[in-house]
């Protein structure tokens, strides 16, 4: 059978429909295939049947579209029946990845995970965190579209990405390695992160070759992955003094953490050279004793020039210059590189340091280990507090009442977590009776304020929390601080209605009072503190709560300039726990709203009926 | 015990929202009476709603094939949000207290029962059978509508005729578009007379043959989401030639219907379909399509939006584990409705079915039940299921381009077949048989399903070899090649789903 004659045919049948029947009746091209396809009719009688339906359409006369549709109809027939399903050539065989997971997520639940990994728009992070937490996440069929979500410009969903590939273990390497693009950006660089975290140093030779054959971002990844390889240092060394800034960046990050004495060197060379911002981060994660070393000396000298300079004139001396600004910003970054480094020369340096604090106060810096702009001597303390060892808080702690308490809520803050609840309270009061209006008093409530939370179950989580020093505090184990009972009463008196709130203990009753008429003089609609008031009362086991809840709503309502949905939603989450008995007075209180927050209402009364 | 398995529930579910606000109520407490009965046959509660009273839901497994799921809320989605709690309650092991059957179920019972009955009766003193409708708003068992609902449907032979002609006419009008579209050709079609085309197929809706009328704009719709100039005039020229085979194997048959109005149609072709008939499932009973007690086994699924039908399509691919024909249930919703419409699912367990109703079709015809049971896959299911996969590729290629053949068949029938290896020509995958027959693995440029052929390369190396494949056939005419999509692989013991 001819059947290249017949997809020829075909070929002048689409130009046919393309162009028009009318131009089909003696069309040349159509007419020159004829004898060809008469012949192979000779033999096959299909093709007979082609001659016949080709032949009427080249004649004149009659419908062309019926007549070209005939032929195609036929034609289209016949190559339905010659589709080609081989191939030649020497079969390979495939090594799979070998990926061992099953394929048991149903449509309704992966799709809109797919589409989330590999859509845009907003709301895509909390499908694909959703579907991860609930365990769909471990399939086959997500292995592409995660690794496509690399490639994501929301960061969040490519490192989420990330880190779910990650759970797939080493068969995922291949994976990854195959949808690699050397001269690739972010989202290859993020693969090749991915191949070294999971895999390590056993990757050198992918490293290198991407080093060597790859351009931008993959690059400086695969120059960041040599970390584990110290066979490699001396490249480093090179791309260290690479032409591309990323790729010097990445090869210091490398040498900081192989740590050897050349490495030192390096780092510490950039440090002082014109790309000091360069090596910052490097010489932070760098746990060489050299490094730190080096750093100290460096620190000495710059604190000795600090120390000779005052801040504008001295009232008794002769007129002494201020540190420059470069001598000051030079002191921000060792402070700063020193962060997490537990080297007792590190150590003794910052001690000797805080002897200082008074001179140091003086001068304000930007600091990013302290999140804001501050001074020296606070920097100096927060650092030590980094080291947290109980040295660090010995030495923090003794300098209460030295260099005019300018570093007392450090003091504070080390009593704290390394002294009992009665000496905190018999040494540290008499700042806080000082008010907010003392620098002492205002520096310690705001560590007391970080430190004290309520009782594990009438906790919220705040979410919108994101300074640096409040998640180094949060970071901390509290569960053996204990405070003194003695606080409660200086803290009411003080009108610190929030610390009272979390501090307040069972059958408390006259703290407990002081909250009721706290909440009782509450006028404008102030959910933060309605929402302390309950739980603290909550906290005490204050008798009447539902009379107090109802009387407070009711003011929320009465009081409100506009009615906020979202408001009303944020302060309804303390009425959870409140206890079952509640249940009936919260439904009778929703008679008296409105539609939307009558609901509300109910929802939580039906909540707090099925408590146990 | 009365036993609900979760997966019993979420294929019951309208839609995955469902199921979550299903599941919302049961975290959230909202249930605050959770009732079983003495016999175990309905659980019922109350659940707390926006309304003023609480809503009272009951699910009643006295027939566990087909549960019936009540509730008072004013929801259009059924089963609603409540029932599916109910029942996620249930599974979750929370605590249901024993209590006497609420006397409106009881009621609602007895009218079922008596209802049935008069069925019966009906049937018995009839011999031909109609399809009923649903009988009860509020009750409807799982598969929507009921069959057995019976009197003889009086047939209006008047109108009947005025329908065929009605419908000869439109092909009539198809004819005339057709005819014009080629005058002018493909090469002329532009924004401007392509919404001439949709005026056309508009004005098709009013001769009863929407098949028609759905063919005619999955030929716009080439046009309007095409990138491709060229790839559109491919499938142009073959959608042409489908809805001419349409038209003209479509007027033969009216021509014969309207001899003869009240004859039965042709359970051995899809062209009713085409032509505008929408079968009932008592039409198929009495055409002998139907089958008893059967095992069905979900191999693949996956749900793409059509366009041409306005509507979403839901599409499963099962292997009957009697006989080893593989089947399609088709699940259609329309855009406008797609919301009250059950969504289907994958489905992992063996579903049984007393009776399973076969739609006229090619190799893998469409199949419905009425009611249903589930229970878990076993290993010796699997090995079952392997053994019904085609040896030889070629016999398989042969059925496959069989069928392609008819301008009205189906394009991409999906078969079954037993390989020894795949390997890699090229960039190209390559399934070998036995016999050493080659057939390559090809994804479809802008198919309807996910791409599977790279997960190939993710799978144990054990899926390399003497395994079994479920894989979607289709032509393309520009390659000149018939390629097959890997859906699934069948494993000894599991079915690892290319797809969904």
């Amino acid at each position: 059978m001819s059947i290249p004659l017949l997809y020829e045919t075909q070929t002048e049948v689409r130009r046919l429909f393309i162009a028009g029947c009318e131009l089909a009746a003696d069309d040349f091209k159509l007419k020159k295939l004829l004898p060809q396809m008469q012949k192979a009719g000779e033999n096959a009688p299909v093709f007979a049947r082609v001659v016949d339906a080709l032949n009427l359409v080249l004649q004149p006369g009659g419908s062309n579209s019926v007549k070209l549709l005939e032929l195609a109809n036929l034609i289209n027939a016949i190559l339905y029946t010659q589709g080609q399903t081989s191939t030649d050539g020497e079969l390979e065989d495939i090594v799979p990845a070998g990926l061992k997971t099953l394929t048991e997520v149903s449509y309704r639940h992966i799709q809109p995970v797919i589409e989330a990994l590999t859509g845009q728009g907003s709301g895509r992070l909390e499908v694909i965190r959703d579907a991860y937490i609930g365990g769909c996440c471990h399939d086959i069929r997500l292995v592409y579209p995660l690794i496509a979500a690399l490639d994501d410009s929301y960061p969040e969903i490519a490192d989420l990405a990330f880190e779910i590939l990650e759970g797939f273990g080493p068969a995922i390497v291949m994976v990854l390695k195959k949808s690699l693009l050397v001269d690739g950006g972010k989202g290859h660089a993020r693969r090749i992160g991915l191949i070294s975290k999971i895999n390590g140093s056993i990757e050198k030779e992918f490293y290198l070759e991407v080093i060597e054959k790859g351009a931008s971002e993959a690059k400086a990844a695969a120059i960041r992955a040599l970390k584990d390889l110290p066979e490699c240092e001396d490249l480093l060394q090179d791309l260290s003094r690479d032409r591309k800034k990323d790729n010097r960046e990445a090869s210091l990050f490398a040498l900081a953490h192989l740590g050897t004495d050349a490495a030192v060197k390096r780092l510490y060379e950039v440090f002082n050279g014109k790309e000091r911002d360069l090596s910052v981060y490097p010489i932070k994660l760098c746990r060489a004793k050299g490094i730190a070393l080096l750093l100290v000396k460096e620190g000495e000298q710059l604190l000795e020039t600090v120390l000779k300079s005052e801040k504008g004139f001295s009232l008794f001396a002769k007129k002494v210059e201020p540190p420059s600004t470069e001598v000051l910003e030079s002191f921000a970054v060792v402070l700063e590189c020193f962060e997490g480094k537990q080297d007792p020369e590190v150590f003794q340096f910052l001690e000797k340091c805080l002897t200082h604090a008074n001179h140091l106060q003086q001068f304000k810096i930007s600091s990013a280990l302290q999140g804001v702009r501050d001074n020296i001597a606070k920097i100096v303390a927060e650092n030590i507090m980094v080291i947290g060892s109980p040295q660090a808080m010995e030495l923090l702690e003794s300098i209460r009442c030295k260099y005019d308490d300018v570093l007392v809520a450090y003091s504070f803050e080390a009593a704290v977590r390394s002294r009992s609840a009665g000496y905190v309270f018999d040494h540290y009061s008499r700042y806080v009776k000082e008010g907010r209006k003392s620098a002492e008093g205002q520096g310690i409530l705001e560590v007391m304020d970080q430190y004290i939370d309520f009782e594990e179950q009438y906790r919220l989580t705040d979410i919108y929390s994101y300074e640096r020093k409040s998640q180094r505090i949060a970071g901390i184990d509290k569960s053996d601080i204990k405070w003194d009972p003695r606080w409660l009463k200086i803290l009411a008196d003080m009108d610190e209605t929030g610390l009272v709130c979390r501090l307040i203990t069972k059958n408390d009753g006259r703290t407990a009072d002081f909250l009721a008429r706290k909440l009782a003089n509450i006028y404008e609609p102030d959910t933060k503190s309605m929402k302390d008031i309950i739980r603290g009362l909550l906290q005490a086991g204050y008798p009447d709560m539902m009379g107090i809840v109802g009387k407070a709503i009711d003011k929320y309502f009465k009081n409100a300039r506009y009615y906020s949905g979202y408001l009303f939603n944020d302060f309804t989450q303390v009425l959870r726990f409140l206890p079952r008995e509640c249940a009936k007075g919260l439904e009778e209180l929703a008679l008296k709203q409105d539609n939307a927050s009558a609901a509300k209402l109910y929802e939580i009364a039906q909540y707090l009926k099925m408590k146990e | 015990m009365l036993k609900i398995s979760e997966e019993l529930i979420n294929s019951n579910a309208p839609n995955q929202n469902a199921i979550l606000n299903g599941w919302g109520l049961v975290r959230k407490n909202s249930f605050v009476k959770l009732n079983i009965s003495q016999d175990e046959t309905v659980i019922f509660g109350e659940c707390v709603g926006s309304g003023t009273s609480n809503y009272l839901t009951s699910v009643d497994f006295i027939k566990p094939d087909s549960p019936v799921f009540r509730c008072t809320c004013p929801s259009r989605q059924f089963p609603c949000k409540h029932a599916l709690g109910l029942m996620y309650a249930y599974s979750s092991g929370k605590k249901f207290t024993t209590d006497t059957i609420p006397a409106d179920i009881l009621e609602k019972r007895d009218k079922v029962e008596k209802r049935e009955e008069k069925k019966k009766e009906k049937l018995a003193g009839s011999a031909s059978v109609e399809d009923g409708t649903p009988q009860d708003g509020a009750d409807t068992s799982v598969a929507g509508t009921s069959t057995s609902a019976v009197s003889p449907k009086k047939t209006n032979k008047s109108a009947l005729v005025k329908k065929i002609k009605a419908q000869l006419e439109g092909l009539e009008l198809l004819d005339k578009i057709i005819s014009s579209t080629l005058q002018g050709g493909l090469g002329t079609i532009n924004e401007k007379s392509l919404k001439i085309l949709e005026d056309q197929a508009k004005q098709l809706g009013n001769y009863y043959i929407p098949g028609a009328q759905i063919a005619l704009r999955g030929l716009i719709n080439l046009f309007w989401n095409s990138n491709d100039r060229e790839k559109a005039y491919s499938n142009a020229v073959e959608q042409l030639t489908v809805l001419y085979a349409l038209s003209k194997k479509g007027r033969d048959q009216l021509a014969k219907r309207l001899n003869d109005p009240e004859a039965a149609y042709d359970p051995s072709s899809t062209l009713d379909e085409w032509l505008g008939h929408a079968w009932q499932l008592s039409e198929l009973k009495e055409a002998g399509l139907v089958l008893k007690n059967v095992d069905l086994v979900q191999l693949s699924f996956h749900s793409y939006v059509d366009n041409a039908r306005q509507e979403y399509v839901d599409e499963g691919i099962w292997l009957n584990l009697g006989s080893g024909q593989l089947v399609r249930t088709l699940n259609y919703r329309p855009f406008k409705a797609a919301k009250y419409i059950r969504e289907d699912d994958s489905v992992y367990s063996v579903v049984h079915t007393e009776e399973l109703f076969v739609y006229p079709g090619d190799l893998n015809p469409r199949i419905r039940w009425e009611s249903m049971t589930m229970r878990p896959l076993t290993d010796n299911e699997c090995s079952a299921i392997r053994s019904y996969a085609g040896r030889s590729f070629k016999e398989t290629v042969k059925l496959v381009k069989n069928q392609l053949k008819n301008p009205l068949s189906e394009k991409d029938p999906v078969a079954l077949l037993y390989y020894e290896k795949i390997s890699k020509i090229g960039d190209s995958y390559v399934l070998v048989d036995a016999e050493g027959q080659r057939l390559v693995l090809a994804d479809r440029t802008g198919g309807l399903e996910p791409e599977t052929v790279g997960i190939i390369d993710l799978l144990d190396p054990g899926d390399m070899k003497n395994q079994t494949m479920l894989v979607r056939f289709y032509h393309d005419m520009d390659a000149k090649r018939l390629y097959a999509k890997p859906l699934s692989i069948i494993r000894e013991n599991a079915v690892i789903r290319l797809a969904f």
